[in-house]
């Protein structure tokens, strides 16, 4: 039997996918260079990323990346800023039948996307980007849900939400691969900004301000990159921001409530995204307020600074 | 074996054109027969006769009568009606397309092809010597006449530098099938290349060029016989366009090396081609797709952007009108222009002849059919520079999996793979660098204005001292060096290694000689923007490549002179 995908990366996250792809049936291979940890996932089917979460017999952790790669799909689920690294060790290992998707939020530090890096460093062509509103613990629990699936070729597109769609998820797709990177960028400053006006104190019209002039953001941005705008409007936009922000336990929301009591960001992987998208906008002249006044609070500005600063712009017409 | 590949010709066998012509017809008719064959039918007609109608064609006009006939039994044919009439409709379009190709008349005008360009730019009829060696005995008349026409003037053959990847290129032409993809600026691009290529020990190659081309006397007698086939840019329907496709992935398949000028038509703006037409380059990958099929699993095709350089264009005057009017799009074949003209294309190869490195042909670097670079030995390369096999792409377990959409993705890769190496080695010369200065100073006096608005400004304002000039040089030249430094780019020798002033000098002079309306004139202690128009059109060749902005004006310059 043909493996069904290789999850590389054996966190929270990937753990998660692995067991998503695995709970219909197939073998799921899911890469870890932790020999402890790819023995527990063999011998208990529980992987000490996520203790609670029982993983379907077909999900098999291996320590050879070779060894996963047997499979034609590949999911990317560890941070930005070791998979060029990673992919650049193992170039060789990849092959132009493999069809590469990430399931991560977040650019490259030199502002390239996920799914750019791929295409780099192998010989990859058919790449992909996975998000969407997708709350790990609330799919062990058994909740309802749905992600989008941006990829150029169509026909990646339908092999992943032909292996991934299930009773309770349901799978969306747009050629649009670009802007739902884009959009996965972007959650990173939304969520720190929504965590930043809930800690001062703001009541809930602000944070709908702002998650409505975010789309107007990461829409400028994914113009100027080459993406299409309208994305912003969907799962892995909007759909991504709402449910980060109605989240108290997210990691980005806690650690923006922090930052705006004065506690520094200790999530160096945060910070280095949100100064990413802002070297971006600046190379690219894109105006980006929201993720501006989070680097301003960053940098040392307190929220009412940094809000008041952002209210206080020239008046401009609402879709701009 | 590459030797052995130049005198061959096109196809490393003999041509049967009937069986040409039926497998065409056989495949188009496949590939259609299943969908709504009457609805493309009828559009096919409908078109074509509204066409014809309008331009006077005869009643009795075969191709007419063929589809007034196919029209009037489309309305109550059954479906092996419609692959009938489909079948009579293809097969007139093959033909058209297929010419009249002859292996052996190939095979001997290959072997006289430096003679016959020379001839052809020397703006004599090579048919006449044909004819007169038919009278003569044709081996002997041929050479007399040809011996008497070479005599006079300089050797066309030191004229035109070829430069590049040409070892790769002989070793690939005998690994697999080679596409050529050129840029196109000029009628004169096809037998530049065809020259470049018999120069370079390179096999001819078939190509599509306009049907419009072959009442040129002169170059029908050269295309009709070195591997052109006919595209009649006038048919628009559907079911033409299919068959022009097929006939190019068959050639493929075939293993002829083709030549596709891929930005479709000649630039009319100067410009490096960066939208190309992806039409016929995806049939180079149907073609690869259909032999992987067939089960010749070790069958290769390879990619070859080529640029051709020229300080001056034959046809530069019409091609910048037709781009900056809006009846630039329904000119899209244009008929009147300088090389239709026997007086100007005499002018324009006699002071061709005249400059030091007239004609510079670039091949550059080899890429597969999905835009990937390939190595010397044809095996493709990833980006961290490791060979790897690139039919996964197509096929999974043994078999080619069809998938049209990815293929067009493919396709759209490659093109902006081609697209970058056209720029990266399209060659500056003085002539461009000289006319982008000068368009620069417009633009940093007058940054207010727009570009179309700069071009329209008075003489007097269009006059600009020499020390601007060469500040404005100096400024673009320590730019355009830095990216050749960095492989972005290619530059003439003056542009690589001259002072400002040398490139004033050598790119003023070479401008002063051919074109009826000046580009650029001398005016008293400065130059004047005579023709900003075909300033703009030379000093188009500089765009796309990261610029800096113009100097302000009045950093350390003089303005206008007095």
């Amino acid at each position: 039997m043909s493996v069904k995908a290789a999850i590389v990366g054996a966190g929270a996250w990937g753990t998660t996918l692995a067991w998503m792809f695995g709970r219909d049936g197939g073998e799921v291979r899911i890469w870890t260079s932790n020999v402890d940890k790819a023995k527990a996932v063999n011998t208990k089917h529980r992987s000490p990323a996520v203790p609670t979460l029982q993983l379907p017999d077909g999900v098999r952790a291996v320590t050879s990346l070779d060894e996963a790669l047997e499979s034609r799909l590949v999911v990317l689920a560890c941070q930005p800023s070791w998979i060029r690294i990673l992919l650049r060790k193992h170039s060789g290992s990849f092959r132009p039948d493999h069809r590469v998707i990430h399931a991560v939020k977040g650019f490259e530090a030199r502002g390239r996307t996920i799914a750019q890096v791929v295409e780099e460093e192998t010989c990859v062509l058919r790449t992909g980007a996975l998000a969407g509103p997708v709350v790990p613990r609330d799919l062990w629990g058994g909740g309802d849900t749905a992600a989008v699936v941006g990829s150029a070729y169509q026909s990646v597109i339908d092999e992943v939400t032909e292996k991934l769609v299930g009773e309770h998820l349901r799978v969306y797709g747009t050629r649009d691969r670009l802007g739902v990177e884009i959009a996965g960028a972007m959650r990173t400053p939304v969520a720190l900004a929504a965590g930043m006006l809930g800690a001062a104190g703001r009541r809930p019209a602000l944070a709908a301000v702002m998650l409505t002039r975010a789309i107007a953001e990461g829409a400028r941005l994914a113009a100027a990159l080459g993406g299409d705008g309208a994305t912003m409007s969907g799962l892995s936009g909007i759909g991504d921001w709402m449910v980060t922000c109605h989240d108290p336990d997210d990691p980005l929301m806690q650690a923006g409530r922090r930052l705006a009591l004065g506690v520094p960001l200790e999530y160096g992987e945060a910070e280095a995204r949100v100064r990413t998208l802002l070297t971006l906008a600046q190379e690219r002249g894109v105006d980006m307020p929201i993720t501006e006044s989070v680097g301003a609070v960053l940098d040392g500005s307190s929220v009412r600074e940094a809000l008041a600063d952002v209210m206080t712009r020239e008046s401009r017409p609402e879709t701009e | 074996m590459a030797q052995q590949l130049v005198r061959e010709g096109i196809a490393r066998g003999p041509i049967d054109e009937r069986k040409v012509i039926a497998d065409i017809t056989d495949r188009v008719s496949a590939r259609l027969g299943g969908g709504a064959l009457d609805l493309l039918i009828n559009d096919c007609c409908y078109q074509e006769i509204k066409r014809l109608k309008a331009a006077g064609t005869p009643s009795d006009d075969p191709y007419y009568t063929l589809l007034k006939d196919a029209r009037r039994r489309l309305a109550f044919a059954r479906r092996d009606e419609l692959d009938a009439i489909l079948r009579d409709i293809v097969r007139h379009y093959v033909v058209e397309i297929h010419g009249h190709f002859d292996p052996k008349i190939y095979a001997r005008a290959t072997q006289l092809l430096p003679s016959i360009f020379a001839l052809l730019l020397k703006g004599q009829d090579p048919a006449k010597l044909f004819k007169g060696g038919v009278r003569a005995g044709l081996k002997q008349g041929i050479r007399a006449g040809l011996g008497a026409a070479l005599s006079e003037g300089p050797d066309l053959a030191d004229r035109i530098v070829v430069s590049g990847e040409v070892e790769t290129f002989r070793t690939l032409v005998t690994k697999g099938t080679c596409v050529l993809v050129p840029t196109h600026l000029s009628n004169l691009d096809s037998p530049v290349v065809g020259f470049a290529l018999h120069a370079a020990g390179l096999p001819p190659m078939i190509y599509g060029a306009g049907i419009n081309l072959f009442t040129n006397g002169i170059l029908s007698y050269f295309m009709d016989h070195l591997g052109a086939y006919r595209v009649d840019r006038l048919k628009k329907a559907v079911l033409y366009k299919e068959v022009l496709k097929e006939y190019s992935t068959y050639a493929i398949a075939s293993r002829w090396h083709s030549l596709f000028f891929p930005g479709g038509t000649r630039s009319r703006s100067g410009r490096v081609e960066a939208k190309l037409k992806k039409g016929l380059m995806g049939t180079a990958l149907a073609a690869y797709q259909g032999r992987l099929a067939e089960g010749a699993p070790q069958e290769r095709v390879f990619f070859i952007p080529c640029t051709l350089n020229y300080h001056l264009v034959l046809e530069a005057e019409t091609l910048i009108d037709d781009a900056l009017q809006e009846s630039g799009k329904s000119r899209y074949i244009i008929l009147d222009d300088e090389f239709s003209k026997g007086s100007r294309l005499a002018d324009y190869v006699r002071n061709m002849l005249a400059l030091d490195n007239p004609i510079e042909v670039v091949f550059g670097a080899p890429l597969d059919p999905f835009g990937n670079p390939v190595n010397a030995d044809g095996d493709s390369v990833d980006p961290r520079g490791r060979t790897f096999d690139p039919r996964g792409y197509v096929m999974e377990d043994g078999v080619v999996l069809k998938d049209d959409q990815r293929d067009r993705e493919y396709t759209g890769r490659l093109a902006r793979s081609i697209a970058a190496g056209l720029r990266r080695d399209t060659i500056l010369f003085d002539t461009h660098v000289l006319c982008a200065a000068m368009l620069r100073r417009l633009e940093a006096r007058h940054p207010d204005l727009d570009l179309y608005r700069r071009l329209l400004l008075p003489l007097d304002e269009r006059r600009i001292r020499f020390e601007e000039v060469d500040a404005e040089l100096e400024h673009l030249l320590a730019a355009l060096r830095g990216l050749a430094g960095r492989g972005e780019v290619r530059l003439g020798s003056v542009v690589a290694e001259g002072s400002a002033e040398e490139v004033r000098l050598s790119g003023g002079r070479h401008l002063a000689r051919y074109h009826a309306r000046k580009a650029i004139q001398r005016d008293g202690a400065g130059l004047c923007l005579g023709d900003p128009r075909l300033a703009l059109y030379y000093a188009n060749r500089l765009h796309g490549h990261e610029l800096p902005d113009p100097l302000p004006r009045g950093a350390g310059l003089l303005g206008t002179p007095s």
